[in-house]
């Protein structure tokens, strides 16, 4: 009897459900690269960094031009990240640290994949009319000034369009590169209905 | 070409097809949910015809209901385990089993679960008639 079964020719469905396995043994694989990649999503978002790469100031005809070069970086293995979008507000600091000139949105937008360890450059023009910032020392009686930016960055993710991911660095500097400093990691809630089999936003 | 017996009895065919169904399934929810936390009709297509394949394999309406609800069980099952490792791995808190009950369930309900539905409807029918 158990040798009858073993000579049993292969059927069509036989082979079929073979080929079923190979699709369950190809999923299996594939379903373990996707979860290795989503548990790397978590840790991923405290290994965001902002860094102020160069401040370099040009002359032209009535002041002075700041050309800003930020670079943000994924420094873990999550890929699936992108830049939707920046805001940087500039506070512009006197020496003594308590004076400060507001001088707002600072331009600057970059849209992309944030791919790990390849930074995104993010670059913005600061204009300062002549006179400004030695006015702004001689009043203040201070020394020198740093340049205050607080950059909200706004990160796409799998959880779009359900959930936005909003990372807020701030960072000072008299020009030199400087590292920023995360303050605040907000994943929101917006209110979107997703699913029900409809299509992708 | 001589058969294994792998599938003989028939009844560890239509387990051994539930099982891989199920795990498709998951796959298939896992691809699509930790890309986009959606659904895409192409994803729904393919729930619906991983349904007409392996109840067509199996071949019996009866079973192959029971075998849709029981694959959908267990893909859902593989998918929230996988979808829930961050918390077993301590990166994440329990909050994240909310947002992810939150986004299968609004993924999941209504379409793609009556598509993949229809689909094991269709392949029982065409496994009695055709295989």
């Amino acid at each position: 009897m158990e040798r009858e079964k073993t000579k049993r020719p292969m059927t069509v469905r036989d082979k079929l459900t073979l080929g079923l396995i190979l699709i369950f043994l190809a999923s299996t694989v594939d379903m373990a690269v996707g979860t290795y990649n989503y548990v790397a999503f978590f840790p991923t978002l405290s290994h965001l960094s902002l860094q102020v790469q160069s401040l370099s100031p040009t002359k032209t005809a009535n002041g002075t031009t700041y050309q800003a070069t930020f670079l943000l970086e994924n420094l873990f293995r999550y890929q699936g990240l992108s830049v939707k979008g920046v805001d940087t507000v500039l506070d512009i600091h006197g020496g003594d640290n308590k004076s400060v000139i507001s001088y707002g949105s600072v331009p600057g937008t970059v849209k992309g994949p944030l791919e790990p360890y390849s930074p995104v450059k993010i670059e913005s023009k600061i204009d300062i009319i002549d006179g400004t910032l030695t006015e702004f020392t001689r009043l203040n009686n201070t020394v020198g000034v740093r340049f205050g930016f607080t950059s909200d960055i706004h990160l796409g993710t799998f959880l779009e369009p359900a959930f936005l991911l909003d990372l807020t660095f701030s960072c000072s500097t008299n020009g030199s590169p400087q590292d920023c400093v995360l303050e605040a990691t907000d994943l929101t809630a917006t209110g979107v209905q997703v699913g029900g089999g409809g299509g992708a936003a | 070409m001589d058969s294994l017996s792998l599938f003989y009895p028939e009844r560890r065919r239509k387990i051994t097809v539930t099982l891989c169904w199920g795990a498709i399934l998951a796959s298939i929810l896992a691809s699509a949910l930790f890309q986009r936390s959606v659904l895409s009709p192409l994803d729904t297509t393919f729930m619906f015809a991983v349904g007409v394949f392996a109840t067509a394999l199996i071949g019996d309406i009866e079973y192959g209901l029971l075998g849709y609800f029981a694959a959908f069980f267990l893909g859902l099952s593989i998918f929230f385990l996988a979808a829930t490792l961050p918390i077993l791995l301590g990166t994440q808190d329990f909050s994240l089993l909310d947002l992810w009950i939150a986004i299968i369930f609004r993924a999941v309900f209504p379409f793609p679960f009556i598509i993949a539905l229809l689909g094991s409807i269709i392949g029982s029918a065409v496994g009695e008639k055709y295989l």
